[in-house]
């Protein structure tokens, strides 16, 4: 029997720290400065293989090559792309194609550190997801509207915050429409 | 040119926190980068000033090591004119925890250590560097543990709110099932650095009662022991054989079937040891997450066997009393005053 693919994000409960104040410019800068090294993290579920995604490192490393990719994939019909995921265990490369409210990624994961190559190894051997559209973005964006609930209104600044804003809605605009379709 | 140190917030005019290229931009000098190995990020080091600039995984200042000759100040007294023992001591004053070895001391309260691999007995020991580094600094440059290095062992347990609008009935197992039906999360176990994860829905109901037995024998007989653990549930078959003293756990374990055959991964790393204490408070947030229930139930209507976990569930709810490191409140928020000289 084929094994079902699936890809799920499991958000964690970080605290930010709130008494901090952030003057910078850039999304991915703030996320080490409000989150600590020892919090709960997501979870990205690849064909049900946990993959720690932290607030802190794994935000500030690749918010930027998410919001383009979901970004991409809620104002194209189809298409393909291409993405390298940064984690302290993984770098993971994506090669995405969708269509017809489905996406398909094939992906590598190589390690970083020797010490994980067996984990590499379960991963790349589950290494392709097709999944709905719809419900792959509806799990970035479930991340990213938790997130931006957790800085708005913190001593950040508001423009800072604005990219993420901008994919939250584009994403919900979407799934709206797709639904209806 | 001198280099004052301002505790975990600059040093001259190197300012903890800043980017590598402002670094770079306060610095008169071009650097020579260093990597020490793959995907680790590099150091820039200036050689004709004796500066070794260190970041970390953000790419922000998080250390910086001085050689001698240069005149770092410290509370206008310059530290390299002081011998090691001299220096130690000094600052053994501020930090009764400063922590020494064969070549080095370091104080993590005052953010500074100093290496003179050459002690000698007579007391008079040169210092070849000084380290100034700011909070956090060994924290974020570790990152997850290397389990060629250190065992690891955490739990993350998400805020649960079970469906309590029931009326409990049948054995205990039956109870957290119905609890948990609805609920699509999992608790991730963190062993040595590879995350397991076991479903609320799916198999915390059916390992509850061995974790209890696990966690209480540990507390009933608290200086030594040894026992052998199953986890059994829809995600996980596992055995677990564990030996304790005191201080110490010691697990070596089998993994037999979890997703995606991540059981290979699991055994590969199979074996971890730890403070007995640390590994016992990691399980608090799932204790306080099945609270609810045991106050709910209707003990009359239990089976014995249900009735006596119920009492070691109590029993490990009061003396389990700290946190996992997850949740501990000094490190979502570690405030701490600092010595004034």
């Amino acid at each position: 029997m084929k094994n079902k693919q699936t890809f799920h994000i499991q958000p964690g409960n970080p605290q930010p720290d709130f008494e901090k104040d952030f003057a910078g410019d850039s999304l991915s800068e703030l996320f080490p400065l409000m989150f600590r090294e020892n919090e709960e993290s997501a979870y990205l579920f690849w064909n049900g293989i946990p993959i720690r995604f932290h607030y802190a490192y794994e935000l500030y490393k690749n918010i930027e090559g998410l919001l383009n990719l979901c970004n991409a994939l809620a104002n194209q019909d189809e298409g393909n792309i291409e993405i390298l995921l940064v984690t302290e265990q993984f770098f993971m490369e994506w090669k995405g194609r969708w269509g017809n409210d489905e996406i398909e990624i094939r992906a590598k994961f190589s390690s970083v550190r020797s010490s994980f190559d067996q984990y590499a190894k379960c991963l790349n051997a589950l290494g392709t997801i097709r999944v709905s559209q719809v419900d792959f973005l509806e799990e970035w964006n479930r991340l990213f509207k938790q997130v931006h609930e957790l800085l708005s209104g913190q001593k950040v600044e508001n423009h800072v915050l604005v990219p993420l804003q901008e994919t939250i809605i584009m994403v919900e605009h979407f799934t709206t429409k797709m639904m209806k379709a | 040119m001198s280099w004052e140190i301002d505790l975990f917030k600059s040093v001259g005019s190197v300012e903890f926190g800043r980017k590598r290229e402002d670094i770079r931009y306060r610095i008169a000098e071009d650097p020579v980068v260093y990597a020490q190995s793959e995907a680790v990020i590099p150091h820039d080091t200036y050689e004709e000033q004796g500066l070794f600039v260190m970041y970390d995984k953000y790419n922000r200042c998080a250390a910086v090591e001085f050689m001698k000759p240069i005149n770092l100040l410290w509370k206008g007294l310059d530290l390299f004119n002081m011998g090691f023992e001299q220096l130690r001591d000094y600052f053994l004053k501020l930090d009764p925890y400063l922590a020494e070895s064969e070549k080095d001391f370091t104080s993590f309260y005052l953010g500074i250590s100093a290496f003179a691999p050459d002690k000698n007995p007579t007391g008079t020991t040169k210092i070849e560097s000084i380290t100034v580094f700011r909070e956090n600094h060994f924290n974020q440059k570790i990152g997850i543990c290397d389990p060629e290095i250190f065992s690891t062992f955490m739990i993350q347990c998400p805020e649960n709110i079970g469906n309590l609008n029931l009326v409990f009935s049948g054995t205990l197992t039956e109870m957290w099932e119905m609890y948990f039906s609805k609920n699509t999360e999992n608790v991730i176990l963190l062993w040595n650095s590879h995350p397991v994860a076991l479903s609320f829905k799916d198999d915390i109901p059916l390992l509850i009662d061995a974790i209890i037995r696990m966690l209480d024998t540990m507390i009933k007989s608290p200086t030594s022991g040894k026992l052998e653990v199953t986890l059994s549930a829809k995600n996980i078959e596992s055995r677990w054989f564990i030996t304790y003293d005191d201080k110490r756990i010691g697990i070596r374990s089998e993994w037999i079937k979890l997703p995606g055959k991540m059981e290979t991964t699991l055994n590969h790393w199979s074996y971890l040891t730890m403070l007995k204490n640390e590994f016992l408070w990691e399980w608090r947030t799932l204790l306080e997450v099945l609270k609810p229930v045991t106050t709910k139930v209707d003990r009359m209507m239990l089976r014995t066997d249900d009735l006596q976990l119920l009492s070691a569930f109590d029993r490990l709810y009061g003396k389990i009393d700290r946190t996992g490191r997850f949740y501990r409140t000094e490190s979502r928020g570690l405030k701490r005053g600092l010595p004034s000289n």
